[in-house]
């Protein structure tokens, strides 16, 4: 992973602002990492022990790609997630994206994120998660 | 038809599905900001229900599978949660969105609600 991006601000999620970029940031995730993901989410299936990449943790990629200028703890509040192609684990993930928009529901600050992850340049998930900072 | 799957979090479950130093992984931290223990991330919350589409759909679920949830309740270590997805076939063979719901299994709290499906 490789990042220069900073917090803005006390603020917020770092005082970042709709239409901030993310990343872009590189993960490999290897085999065995993949497959303690599928495993500790209590999901078995023959695809994934073949190899196949465990697409829920297109979310994790969005948490970190997030946490790149947003400084306090998270809570994750909502994830839609869309697969656009399978991929074997052990490649390059090219995780990039932008904070798509900022709102405030019941007194407390939420942010969206939207995240694209690529495998050798080909779109693979399209993340967008909804998060809140612990108070 | 209505498929339930159940999984316990443990905390070495939790620690297995996050990085290190943070409220999922390390008491200390869950405690120094005020969390009662260990919190699952949702997505592994979400994860039973995620199985239970992926052993309807397959493959095809894996490179085209649209997942659209949200979090609501929040689950810490030694929970057991059950999920619910309700894999509906019609009379062509058509799949259309399954809702899921995952609750806590000892009070029945919700903790997460959304759909799963393919798209084309």
């Amino acid at each position: 992973m490789h990042t220069d991006q900073e917090p803005l601000s006390d603020g917020p999620f770092g005082g970042a602002v709709p239409g901030t970029p993310l990343g872009p940031l590189t993960f490999s995730i290897s085999p065995a990492a993949n497959e303690r993901y599928w495993r500790s989410a209590g999901v078995d299936h023959p695809l994934l022990e073949a190899g196949a990449l465990y697409p829920p943790i297109a979310a994790n990629l969005t948490i970190l790609l997030f946490q790149t200028i947003a400084p306090r703890p998270l809570l994750h509040t909502a994830q839609r997630l869309v697969c656009h192609r399978s991929a074997p684990a052990g490649q390059d993930l090219d995780v990039d994206g932008t904070l798509a928009e900022r709102f405030t529901k019941r007194n407390r600050e939420y942010a969206v994120v939207e995240a694209e992850i690529r495998v050798a340049d080909e779109l693979l998930w399209t993340s967008i998660a909804t998060f809140c900072e612990v108070q | 038809m209505k498929t339930t799957r159940s999984l316990t979090l443990s905390e070495e479950l939790l620690r297995a599905y996050s990085r290190r130093g943070n409220f999922h992984s390390e008491p200390d931290e869950a405690r120094r900001i005020g969390l009662p223990g260990l919190v699952a991330q949702g997505m592994q919350v979400a994860g039973p229900a995620y199985g239970i589409a992926l052993d309807a759909w397959g493959d095809d679920f894996l490179a085209h599978g649209v997942v659209d949830v949200k979090f609501v309740g929040m689950v810490v270590d030694g929970q057991t949660v059950e999920a619910q997805v309700d894999v509906d076939v019609d009379v062509d063979g058509d799949e259309h969105a399954a809702p899921v719901t995952v609750v806590d299994h000892a009070t029945g709290a919700v903790k997460v609600v959304g759909t799963m499906w393919r798209h084309r």
